[in-house]
């Protein structure tokens, strides 16, 4: 998150990150943790990232709270840009970024992720997540 | 709570799980651990500040936004409520430490699921029933129903209704050990 977008991992004083299967969890520390540790677990914190081929990416939650803190790799977008994404249209970007995930921002509110590919974006975000009104 | 402390969501059935997930995660909420007992079979190995219980129920005040009426009178499962809903109090307060809160929440009407089962809570436990401050309109818990009467106290329980929030209906009660 540091070496790609900026966000300090001070950030993330104070959390857990838990790894099951393909998948992390991210979960605020607490002197509870050890008692709720004897129950029956069905589920932890928020999942923050999961495995995608050789990559890690963060999911689209993770950089709708945390993403308003990146430095980099981060591109507003109007809503014609964001239609031509949801169109499955990738756009073309001028960025000093190497390929790889980039935070997407409209009118100063965090989507989500797009892909960089040689100048290009593609939109990582699921189409349920996407509403227009 | 601005994701300090700890919260144990506790939902029973595994296909309702997703939506917990989506609804914690579309929150922000880094504090959360789900489990999956029965509530009426939660473990009593820790006690608890504080408690939501909000019950199964027939759903009665939902039924403006659903058409739950159309197969209502035939709901078998409807009759068994307020016994479930009589073990899941008990065992809520059980979970509580001695200062305590507990709040018993429904989205029905019925008496039977909602005044009945925390009489039955304060016949049975050492509990009381605390006043709710609340600036919206609502009405005081039911003194009576039919030829059954509650605890006076009832009166600090609260229900909402429709046509005074333009809301679904709902019942609550806040609960703790006598003190």
């Amino acid at each position: 998150m540091e070496r790609r977008f900026g966000i300090s991992e001070n950030v993330f004083d104070g959390c857990l990150l838990y790894k099951r299967k393909r998948s992390w969890r991210l979960l605020k520390d607490s002197p509870f943790l050890k008692k709720a540790s004897q129950l029956k677990v069905a589920g932890v914190g928020l999942k923050a990232f999961h495995r995608v081929g050789k990559f890690v990416k963060p999911t689209t939650r993770m950089i709708q709270m945390f993403g308003h803190l990146a430095t980099r790799a981060r591109v507003e977008i109007d809503e014609v840009q964001l239609q031509e994404l949801v169109d499955a249209e990738p756009l073309d970007i001028e960025m000093e970024v190497e390929d790889g995930y980039v935070i997407l921002s409209f009118e100063d509110r965090i989507l989500g992720l797009g892909l960089l590919i040689k100048g290009k974006v593609y939109l990582q975000i699921p189409r349920n997540e996407i509403g227009f009104s | 709570m601005e994701n300090t402390g700890l919260i144990i969501a506790n939902e029973p059935y595994p296909n309702r799980h997703f939506v917990l997930n989506h609804t914690l995660s579309r929150m922000g909420v880094l504090n959360t651990i789900a489990t999956a007992y029965r509530a009426e079979h939660f473990p009593l190995k820790h006690r608890f500040d504080f408690i939501l219980a909000d019950v199964p129920c027939s759903g009665e005040g939902t039924f403006r936004v659903t058409y739950e009426h159309a197969r209502y009178r035939d709901r078998k499962s409807k009759a068994r409520l307020p016994e479930q809903q009589k073990r899941i109090l008990l065992r809520a307060f059980d979970l509580l430490k001695e200062t305590g809160e507990l709040v018993y929440s429904t989205c029905t009407y019925n008496p039977d699921e909602n005044e009945s089962v925390v009489d039955f809570l304060l016949n049975n436990r050492d509990a009381e029933l605390l006043s709710i401050d609340l600036n919206m309109k609502h009405e005081p818990g039911l003194r009576e129903w039919g030829k059954v009467a509650y605890d006076r106290a009832m009166l600090r329980a609260v229900r909402f209704y429709p046509h005074q929030l333009n809301s679904a209906g709902f019942f609550m009660a806040r609960i703790g050990h006598r003190r």
